[in-house]
């Protein structure tokens, strides 16, 4: 007998294999283990509540909030330092009309009279 | 009780007619949801989902179809969904490790044994199933309710919603590429046949 026709009485033995064979038996008590996840599944709200209470969503769920709030105060401490530089600047400009050694260019007192 | 009957009962929500169709159903849902997922715990998981769904639609049987062939049709599309699920999780798994040591295994399941196959036939048949395995989805499903459920073209039609000839078509190249699979794996596992 040569090797392909070796091959194909194999290979035809195997594609035969399943012929005249049972049902499997479904497993013992699996109308009471059926009933249990029934009664789980209707408490919890369905596919969509379990949908809801999954950790993988729980967990999306708290990374945007720590990123929103991470981002809000990023930008709320970006506009104080931007708005402790306008009082800087605003603080100079004061100092610059009003200069420490109280001689102000408004009201000279020892000028003489016109 | 008849078909219609139970219907019926099962649509007035009566607990008993649905433990009925539990008892009268549960051997050929866990059968072909066995063939499809080649994991007895995987198939019991899909026989479960498949009831369920029963129980939740069974508003929306309109009866132009058997019962049984609903049934069929429920449990081919759910073992479906399982073996997609666990493809997913396996490649997840897969790039979680890649990002360091992942403590969930993933088992490589060893060879399917299905119960029903008489033990002179146990090692064929388990390199039959390894082979079913790799065919494209549609074929798998026909090929399965076949063998392991001994439905005739017609009725395979009937489930799968195809005509006959669809029917004999994927049949044929399920076989086809059942063979060629087979072929390849007696050439690696015997190089000097070659």
């Amino acid at each position: 007998m040569s090797i392909d026709s070796n091959n194909d009485s194999r290979i035809d033995t195997v594609l035969n294999s399943l012929d005249g064979m049972q049902r499997a038996k479904a497993p013992d008590f699996l109308y009471t283990r059926l009933q249990g996840r029934m009664e789980r599944e209707f408490d919890q709200g369905g596919p969509i509540g379990r949908w809801l209470t999954r950790p993988v969503l729980a967990l999306t769920i708290a990374a945007i909030i720590l990123i929103a709030n991470a981002t809000t105060v990023l930008k709320m401490w970006k506009q104080n330092t931007a708005s402790s530089n306008i009082n800087t600047e605003s603080g100079q400009v004061v100092a610059a009309e009003y200069p420490a050694g109280g001689v102000y260019p408004v009201y000279n007192e020892n000028s003489p009279e016109p | 009780m008849n078909e219609l009957d139970l219907i019926q009962q099962l649509r007035a929500g009566d607990e008993g007619a649905f433990k009925l169709l539990v008892a009268n159903y549960q051997d050929l849902v866990y059968n072909t949801a066995l063939g499809i997922v080649q994991n007895s715990e995987d198939a019991e998981d899909v026989a479960q989902e498949v009831f369920i769904q029963v129980y939740r639609s069974i508003d929306q049987f309109k009866g132009d179809a058997r019962l049984s062939t609903w049934i069929y049709r429920i449990t081919t599309t759910k073992a479906l969904d399982h073996i997609r699920s666990r493809k997913r999780k396996k490649r997840f798994a897969f790039i979680t490790s890649l990002f360091g040591p992942n403590d969930e295994l993933v088992h490589e399941p060893v060879d399917f044994q299905h119960p029903g196959v008489t033990l002179d036939r146990k090692e064929q048949a388990a390199l039959l199933f390894r082979m079913i395995e790799q065919l494209p989805e549609n074929q798998k499903v026909a090929f399965t309710l076949h063998k392991t459920e001994e439905l005739s073209y017609q009725e395979i039609a009937d489930v799968m919603q195809l005509s006959v000839s669809a029917v004999e078509s994927l049949l044929f190249r399920a076989r086809q590429n059942l063979r060629r699979l087979l072929e390849k794996y007696y050439q690696q596992s015997n190089p000097q046949d070659k």
